[in-house]
């Protein structure tokens, strides 16, 4: 189920709409899959229903979902539409991350450093 | 739209508002809240209808209405409904009053909420959830709500709740609800109205407060900057600016401070 988080100051519609968008390119929700109601989803989170309408058609305005007279919001996203919709959450997260790491006062190389050494364990990490 | 205009209300001698005046949009979902004793519930009475302004009026915009009530649904902070009578006794009297045909209230079994009880028999949240039922029932325009949910159970108000937003859903009315838990609700409302002893501070839409609302730590007030409310806080000074430059706030968070803030002049 999608999830507010209740600590965040990012707008809660921001919040859904980045959730759906990385469930929709990270296949979790595939094409033609229908989206929970707005009554359904508003009553689960306990949002106002025009708040979830909002972030909705935004996704329907950029691709992501289409809407049904009728029967609601399905997910729609070309195969083509995949790989640049995946760079650019991915820039959006770095660009989050960066100024998060830079408020905290770290140096670009302490930065480097440390992903360096992440990732690198992470990897040996998968492969034992 | 509703419009409430120069309202004076209170009970006897001393008002506990003077002359306020505000609107309220059709399918708005309004918090009004303030710290205690400066009017809120009373304010819902008069705007529920059963408590008359010694001054002003209410213009509810439904001109074929004879009389608001029936349009309007609402949840008082105590159920002072007769304490003897059945569950089903009770409903059938609302109806008949409302003049509405008797419609299944699915809520009550969820609240395990047997028809034929005494209303003396149910808890406080059943009888809340019992109420609300009641009140949905005749398909409201207007619906208010005071702080009743504060002492129902944690499954009661999220079933409460979650019914709120089903309605809100499917029939859009204009909701206005005083003082709920925040955090709860923060969500939910797309309008705040903070009500002080000297009047309205602040009445704004949720968006607004969200994108312009900035708290600063400082020991003066910043200047260039429309200071809102001031605060001591863990040793340190903090101000809600509006608008200004300085960390982003949530919605609960912006009327915490204010509950617990000296206020610039209105």
């Amino acid at each position: 189920m999608l999830k507010i988080d209740a600590g965040s100051a990012v707008p809660v519609y921001e919040q859904l709409k980045r959730q759906i968008k990385l469930r929709i390119v990270s296949g979790r929700y595939p094409s033609d899959h229908r989206m929970l109601s707005i009554r359904q989803l508003a009553s689960e989170l306990t949002i106002n229903p025009n708040t979830i309408a909002k972030v909705y058609r935004q996704l329907e305005g950029e691709g992501f979902l289409m809407s049904k007279t009728g029967s609601g919001f399905f997910v729609k996203l070309e195969k083509e539409q995949m790989g640049t919709t995946r760079r650019k959450l991915l820039a959006e997260l770095t660009d989050e991350f960066i100024s998060r790491v830079v408020e905290l006062g770290f140096t670009p190389d302490e930065l480097i450093n440390t992903l360096s050494e992440k990732l690198e364990r992470k990897s040996a990490d998968d492969q034992t | 739209m509703i419009k409430l205009n120069n309202l004076t209300c209170g009970y006897g001698k001393n008002p506990v508002q003077s002359d306020i005046s505000f609107d309220i949009n059709e399918g708005d979902v309004v918090m009004i809240t303030g710290p205690n004793g400066v009017g809120k519930s009373t304010l819902l009475k008069v705007l529920a209808n059963i408590l008359y302004p010694t001054a002003g009026t209410i213009d509810y915009g439904w001109p074929d209405t004879k009389d608001p009530r029936q349009l309007i649904g609402y949840l008082p902070d105590s159920l002072s409904i007769y304490k003897s009578m059945k569950v089903k006794d009770l409903a059938e009297l609302h109806w008949g009053a409302f003049g509405v045909k008797p419609a299944p209230l699915p809520l009550l079994k969820e609240a395990s909420i047997d028809w034929n009880s005494r209303i003396s028999e149910l808890s406080v949240g059943q009888k809340a959830i019992f109420h609300l039922s009641l009140i949905l029932s005749t398909n409201p325009k207007l619906i208010l709500v005071d702080e009743i949910l504060h002492s129902v159970d944690p499954h009661l108000r999220n079933l409460a709740l979650e019914t709120l937003v089903k309605t809100m859903a499917d029939s859009k009315p204009t909701v206005v609800m005083v003082n709920l838990n925040y955090n709860e609700v923060e969500h939910l409302v797309n309008r705040v109205i903070f009500l002080t002893k000297t009047g309205i501070l602040l009445n704004e839409s949720t968006e607004y407060l969200l994108e312009n609302a900035r708290l600063v730590v400082a020991d003066e007030a910043p200047e260039n900057a429309n200071v809102l409310a001031t605060r001591s806080y863990t040793g340190r000074t903090e101000h809600l600016v509006l608008p200004g430059e300085g960390e982003q706030m949530k919605l609960s968070e912006i009327l915490t401070m204010l509950m617990g803030s000296t206020y610039q002049s209105v």
